[in-house]
């Protein structure tokens, strides 16, 4: 992709590598990849780019995070406040927007949910898998009888959480943290640390059962879904694996189908 | 108490590869049809491919190395030694520098299961499917890993992961068996950077590699056996290019199926004694044909560098129906694997001798590089400018996501650089359940019909042309 990207004009590119391994010696590596990344982008927009303007960037982002996490809160609540297609729809802002323009966007956000009175008993589900950000998908799910309570997507609940002390290297924290805790199928070596936490989410979550989605052609996470099912299965947890094609509405009746068997499996 | 049933793959190849081993080494033309007539039908399609006059004196010691490879790995276990499952893009000289191990190459399995084994070892697929593995995985490994995770076939005792990256289906597909069977992975990782930098810190990788190799099989690197192995390793170098050099002249005298037999041997016994041998005779057979000036059509009609993989379940149907035709099989990406000697001097030369094989090995130089589409741009203009090819081949593997996303880029560029037209085939190249072969057939005689045959015409054309100009100007 990012070949076919460098072929159009005048754009920005720089091939970041990123390690498949979390060890020492790729962290290392992968700390100076980010500084090169850095250089680039300085070199890129005419202003150096210092520790402290990243100090002060993540500072920034910690508020909007906190804030989101406020809102995403409410997804626990039984029967939850708000829907899994407006907590995604909050995710993706998360990645797009300002962090100011977003703390703002979430305050009012939080404050409207509150004040809703949900109804009504639903399947508490969990979304999890590769890069899905079609929230009609996930509002069709919603409309069957379910309710997405906690997820495990690409462009989700994945995003990094914590910040680093005054004592650290922001980059070296950053580099650590993206190989340590990003939880994505492309690392190695960290399949049980990923089966760990999505247990653990399942369980905080109280949820009924679990759909597991990829895009068609997503080796990283067709395989990586097909392990978590086996897993999660075992313990009780029942699972739908779902393959879809990205960005495509033309097979969402087939998912409809696929996901009604689904839930009525579960909720027999 | 019934025994186990072990109709796995490994199982098969070995049941069969008896036969094999039995044979002597030189057959008369009624032998090998008799031969030929004990075998079960799709076993003696690909015996006959093999067994085809002109290649038999190759095929032969290239069929035992194969029988001898898989007999050793069926009695490792017994004789104390470790089965390390490694993938094709890892040279198996790494593992023979150690005397408690013994390499088992996934996709050769995958590639000889297809070409021998009833209905293509299809099989051992449906054992990975069944498991809930997606359909686009890549059959090269899926195959012997279904029958691996079957649970009747040879078990591994660890598992060698160096795809990361190249190849997302390869790595994650035995990151699957490796969970499912609790089989310990090692990792060797080669960075996404070609530069000295990657380079170095590649093999700071492969160090940490070896070390926990070493603790894995209880045995510290032995250097003395370890110069043993990579000359043996240096030897089978000399002969990869003397056997290179055969393919430049026109018509190229060494048989289509050479090229396979190069990377089996390549990616099962490099570094040992065995491999040198049926080296020696495969640059032997075609020193032989290029002095008598032996072909098997009456011209070369075209000369195919195929940049990518091939096909590999019909051998007799593909190759040996090329070369009848004047169709040349020059090389494969995977049989242009360009070995370097090794500095044999100390440990740490030979170490980083074996680090730089990992990091040139075919597809992760290229497809594992930084960029996708330019390594592999480079290598293929310089081979077909280097063994003047007419034509480039690109099999159109289905479940290759990564040469596909930069082929369109890839094709351009190889016809702007060179002049030569690129074919594209689309189908699985280990099953023939996506594109037939006599659809291949079809579109390969196609292509060299009126491109590439038309093109050299027109060529021919022009020169005479220009010579009768030249001359009435004289």
């Amino acid at each position: 992709m990012f070949e076919s990207w460098s072929v159009a004009p005048g754009q920005f590119g720089h091939y970041l590598r990123v390690p498949h391994l979390a060890t020492p010696e790729s962290v290392d590596v992968f700390t100076e990849d980010l500084e090169l990344l850095l250089e680039a982008l300085a070199a890129y927009v005419g202003r150096s780019i210092t520790a402290r303007d990243l100090r002060a960037a993540i500072a920034l982002r910690r508020q909007a995070r906190e804030a989101l996490d406020r809102l995403l809160a409410l997804r626990l609540d039984d029967p939850p406040r708000i829907t899994g297609s407006e907590a995604l729809a909050a995710l993706l802002l998360e990645g797009t927007l300002p962090p100011a323009v977003l703390c703002e966007l979430l305050q009012e956000a939080t404050a409207e949910a509150l004040q809703r009175r949900p109804s009504g008993p639903r399947l508490r589900l969990l979304l999890g898998g590769g890069v899905t950000d079609e929230l009609q998908l996930v509002r069709e799910l919603e409309t069957l009888g379910g309710v997405v309570v906690a997820d495990n997507l690409c462009h989700g609940s994945r995003i990094l959480r914590g910040v680093p002390d005054e004592e650290q290297e922001p980059l070296r924290w950053l580099a650590r943290s993206y190989l340590e805790e990003l939880r994505c199928p492309r690392m190695f070596d960290a399949y049980p640390e990923r089966l760990r936490w999505l247990r653990a989410t399942a369980r905080e979550a109280r949820v009924d059962g679990a759909i597991l989605v990829h895009n068609k052609f997503c080796d990283l996470h067709g395989v990586e879904n097909a392990r978590l099912r086996i897993d999660l299965e075992q313990e009780g947890v029942p699972v739908l694996v779902l393959e879809k094609e990205y960005g495509a509405v033309a097979d969402l009746g087939r998912i409809r189908t696929r996901v009604q068997a689904f839930l009525e499996r579960v909720s027999s | 108490v019934t025994a186990p049933v072990r109709d796995g793959l490994v199982h098969r190849l070995r049941e069969l590869s008896d036969i094999i081993s039995a044979l002597p080494e030189t057959l008369s033309d009624a032998e090998a049809r008799g031969v030929e007539r004990v075998l079960p039908p799709h076993t003696r399609r690909a015996v006959h491919a093999a067994l085809a006059p002109h290649i038999r004196p190759a095929s032969l010691p290239f069929l035992k190395l194969m029988a001898s490879w898989l007999k050793e790995v069926s009695a490792a276990t017994a004789a104390g030694r470790k089965v390390i499952l490694i993938p094709f893009n890892f040279p198996p000289e790494v593992i023979h520098v150690f005397r408690r191990a013994v390499p088992l190459t996934c996709e050769v399995l995958t590639t000889l299961g297809v070409g021998v084994l009833e209905g293509y070892g299809e099989r051992y697929w449906d054992e990975a499917m069944a498991l809930g593995l997606p359909d686009y995985l890549c059959s090269s490994s899926t195959i012997e890993l279904g029958s691996i995770l079957s649970g009747r076939d040879l078990r591994p005792d660890a598992i060698v992961q160096s795809t990361a990256g190249a190849c997302d289906a390869n790595s994650k597909v035995h990151e699957f068996v490796s969970l499912h069977l609790g089989i310990p992975q090692l990792f060797i990782e080669k960075p996404a950077d070609n530069s000295p930098r990657g380079r170095a810190q590649h093999r700071r990788y492969f160090r940490r590699f070896i070390a926990e190799l070493e603790q894995l099989l209880d045995e510290p690197l032995d250097e003395a056996h370890m110069r043993e192995v990579l000359e043996q390793g240096n030897r089978a170098t000399d002969l990869y290019y003397d056997l290179y050099d055969l393919h430049r002249p026109s018509p190229c005298p060494v048989p289509n199926l050479l090229s396979l037999y190069s990377y089996g041997v390549r990616f099962t016994s490099w570094g040992r004694p065995e491999a040198v041998e049926v080296l020696q005779r495969m640059v032997e057979l075609s020193a032989d044909r290029l002095q008598r000036g032996a072909y098997p059509a009456p011209a070369e009609v075209a000369r195919t560098l195929w940049i990518y993989v091939g096909y590999y379940f019909d051998l007799w149907g593909l190759f040996n129906w090329m070369e009848e035709r004047g169709i040349t099989y020059l090389h494969d990406l995977l049989s242009l694997y360009v070995p370097r000697p090794v500095d044999t001097t100390s440990k740490a030369t030979m170490l980083d001798g074996l680090a730089d094989a990992v990091f040139d090995y075919p597809m992760t130089r290229q497809m594992g590089g930084s960029s996708m589409s330019l390594g592999w741009i480079e290598d293929t203009e310089h081979f077909i400018r280097d063994l003047n090819a007419s034509c480039a081949i690109f099999s159109g593997h289905h479940a290759c996501k990564q040469t596909w996303s930069v082929f369109a880029t890839v094709k351009r560029e190889i016809t702007r650089r060179t002049g030569v037209p690129v074919l594209a085939l689309q189908g699985d190249s280990w099953s023939p359940r996506t594109t037939s072969g006599k659809q291949l057939r079809d579109e390969i005689t196609g292509f060299v019909d009126t491109v590439v045959a038309r093109r050299a015409g027109r060529r021919r054309r022009g020169r005479r042309s220009r010579r009768q100009r030249t001359g009435e100007e004289g």
